[in-house]
């Protein structure tokens, strides 16, 4: 199978704090030589959009007080969001962003509707396929 | 030899190890990257790039936040 090596990222949940752990971990894959698969869906897709990520960022319920304190910490930290994260891993290593298939047909949204870091749509299979023996993560 | 000081003081978890990795591309085996950072996660994130790797980490230093990792370049191929 492909990919024994490399990690992968199931990425489900289209909330702030979640596509700032994407950027971490997908740098931090690259960094580490590792090629990184990331299948994109549910909420996490919205900003997969093409310029989704300029969007005002999606906040976790409950949790707007903290967000507000974490965010400024964020600011004031030399730390890129997470969209430039996954340019600079992209830059550095072996990364490929999915887009779910389901979702985005029940969504009607074709390929040129994605944000061009967005390498194909493809099903669950060809992601499992390409992912094989790797380590997974579900954020 | 090549020194490289890169300075990635402000940066915060992966930033420093990217730059590291910057500065480690453009390196050659003998050269010594120093790395100075203010995220704490940069000691231990060296030391497990360096045991990966097989580079040798020489030193790391801690002052008032501030820490410097000097790794020698040893594993290019």
């Amino acid at each position: 199978m492909p990919g024994g090596n490399s990690f992968n990222i199931v990425m489900a949940t289209g909330t702030s704090e979640k596509l700032v752990m994407l950027g971490v971990l997908t740098q931090t894959g690259a960094n580490l030589g590792m090629p990184v698969r990331i299948f994109v869906t549910g909420t996490a897709l919205k900003s997969f959009k093409k310029d989704g990520f300029k969007g005002k960022p999606v906040m976790p319920a409950g949790f707007e007080d903290y967000m507000k304190e974490l965010i400024a910490g964020l600011d004031k930290l030399r730390t890129d969001n997470w969209h430039k994260m996954l340019e600079t891993a992209m830059e550095i290593g072996d990364v490929k962003v999915f887009a779910c298939s389901l979702m985005t047909s029940a969504l009607g949204w074709k390929k040129e509707d994605l944000d061009p870091i967005v390498d194909s749509i493809v099903g669950a299979t060809d992601f499992m396929i390409q992912s094989g023996g790797g380590q997974t993560v579900i954020i | 030899m090549t020194i490289y000081n890169v300075d990635s003081k402000g940066t915060a978890c992966p930033g420093p190890i990217t730059d590291l990795i910057r500065a480690y591309r453009k390196a050659s085996n003998g050269d010594i990257i120093i790395l100075q950072a203010t995220d704490p996660g940069v000691v231990p994130d060296s030391k497990a790039w360096c045991g990966m790797t097989k580079n040798e980490l020489v030193d790391t230093k801690e002052n008032n936040g501030e820490y410097e990792v000097t790794i020698k370049v040893t594993a290019k191929k």
